[in-house]
């Protein structure tokens, strides 16, 4: 298995503050960092790994997907599968929704139809705009749920979603992220945008101003976890400054042995085929997993609210 | 939040008070330096009232903008009505000012001031997250802009972003207007037409 060198880097698992090591429950394929992970079900055949509990928000992550061909098909197939059982009725997406031609025709290609099924049963999607995507037209596409807007929030439960536009982060944005973040009450605050602020990917690397603008607010408003793409592969980051930190770009583009290795930056790092996110959040417990096109799952585990010791 | 809207204006104030009275277009390594280490100069009376003139002309084409009979692009899931509905702005925007040409927003009065701007914020403590920022993004080497002619996306090619960083020691602009990077040219994208409004070569050092 290719990431189980550099996963066993992560052995050395990074807890949240306040945190004894072993309350982070990871359950990476490789075995590296498991501690007490949820358990499993066996349901339609699925290895899941959420618990499934009454009540909880339940969401699909994807990045980098639109590319129409039949990886971004085969993720979707997966997306599918998995929602018979945990009936996610939302999608979030880390930008790059469509690549090259935006005409009718690639919004039918890219989009409608790999995720028709999930359309169909009237699971939503949350874009965020990548560097491919047309910022015009993507924002007042109806089906992406943008209001017309490059930045917006949504609630769902008890999380609040931050969407942030990272290709134009302009004094006007960043105002209204600071006033959004200040006035939450949210028990999990959540941002995703496009360009990371952090990743051992070598294709494109970190964008540092936008990390410097970014952080302060995440940090002093209390964000929970951030998610991104850009760079086509998956990590899951070392919590940095108590955040959690996901890339997820590989859900329809994939850039093939990408990640630096081994690094010290990713507790579970993953650049050998497309994949998606599973996520729960329950009370004080956020339930992820991810899951390959070919179906494996390459990454699970429970990471507790910061500053929270419940499991 | 006003918090960093000052913060932004305070950046933009002191940038524009801590910068050389002079106005020198600086291209090497050299120049740059010096324009850093001059950075505790202020601007003179006569180039922040060009900024100011800039940002006068901006809000102008912006309030005539929104004056135009054309519909505004509105969430719908109908792709060509969208295309239809910013091709229908652009192409009012264009009879609305049909002699529109460079360097009439970046006014050859305001070209040096932005130079001065940008040169001294690329070669001050922020200018290498700046350029390694522009050179994560997937940069966009240099393209034949028009005035009142469509931003160079319109074959799927991606749009590089542009660093916060740079644009807080920027002149705001209001909204539908922004600024765009493509090799050492800084532009004026209208975004909701998706339209060059101006743009000014050789800006970034």
């Amino acid at each position: 298995m290719h990431v189980a060198k550099y996963l066993a880097l992560a052995l050395l698992v990074c807890a949240p503050p306040g945190l004894p090591g072993g309350q982070t429950a990871v359950d990476s394929k490789a075995g590296a960092a498991a501690a007490t992970a949820p358990p499993s079900s066996a349901a339609n055949g699925l290895n899941l790994k959420l618990p499934l509990k009454n009540g909880s928000v339940r969401w699909a992550v994807i990045g980098d997907n639109g590319t129409g061909d039949r990886a971004e098909q085969a993720v979707a197939g997966q997306m599918q599968r998995y929602w018979q059982v945990v009936k996610f009725n939302f999608v979030t997406m880390d930008g790059d929704n469509i690549y090259g031609g935006h005409s009718p025709g690639d919004f039918q290609r890219k989009f409608e139809q790999p995720y028709k099924p999930l359309l169909d049963e009237g699971v939503k999607f949350y874009a965020s705009l990548g560097n491919h995507d047309d910022p015009d037209i993507e924002r007042n596409y109806k089906p992406f749920d943008m209001g017309g807007n490059r930045y917006y929030t949504f609630t769902k439960g008890d999380v609040q979603f931050f969407v942030l536009d990272s290709n134009y982060m302009d004094p006007q944005q960043l105002s209204w992220v600071d006033d959004k973040l200040k006035n939450s009450t949210a028990k999990w605050k959540i941002a995703y945008f496009h360009h990371p602020l952090f990743t051992a990917a070598r294709y494109h690397g970190p964008d540092v101003d936008l990390r410097s603008q970014l952080m302060p607010l995440f940090t002093k408003y209390g964000v929970n976890a951030v998610w991104y793409g850009h760079e086509h592969v998956y990590e899951r980051i070392k919590p940095q400054s108590g955040i959690y930190f996901f890339l997820e770009g590989c859900s329809g583009e994939l850039r093939f042995h990408n990640l630096r290795k081994p690094n010290d930056l990713d507790q579970v790092g993953f650049d050998t085929d497309r994949a998606f996110m599973l996520v729960e959040v329950a009370g004080d417990q956020m339930y992820f997993q991810t899951i390959s096109a070919s179906g494996e799952t390459v990454d699970s585990g429970m990471l507790p609210r910061q500053g929270t010791t419940s499991q | 939040m006003n918090t960093l809207k000052a913060i932004g204006t305070f950046g933009l104030g002191l940038m524009l008070a801590a910068l050389p009275s002079s106005a020198v277009t600086l291209q090497t390594p050299e120049q740059d330096e010096a324009a850093a280490k001059a950075s505790i100069a202020a601007l003179s009376d006569a180039e922040r009232a060009q900024l100011k003139a800039f940002s006068d002309r901006v809000k102008a084409y912006v309030k005539m903008q929104r004056q135009l009979p054309a519909d505004k692009l509105s969430p719908t899931k109908d792709v060509t009505k969208l295309d239809q509905q910013r091709k229908a702005l652009r192409d009012a925007l264009q009879r609305a000012r049909p002699n529109a040409k460079q360097g009439e927003i970046f006014a050859p009065e305001v070209a040096p001031v932005f130079r001065k701007l940008l040169h001294a914020t690329m070669a001050g403590p922020e200018g290498p997250k700046i350029r390694a920022s522009l050179n994560h993004a997937e940069p966009i080497g240099p393209r034949d802009l028009t005035v009142n002619g469509a931003y160079p996306n319109t074959q799927g090619q991606p749009m590089q972003s542009v660093p916060p960083t740079l644009l807080l020691n920027l002149p705001v602009l209001p909204k539908g207007v922004e600024y765009r990077i493509t090799g050492h040219t800084l532009s004026l994208r209208d975004a909701d037409a998706n339209m060059v409004v101006d743009f000014l070569p050789d800006a970034l050092p």
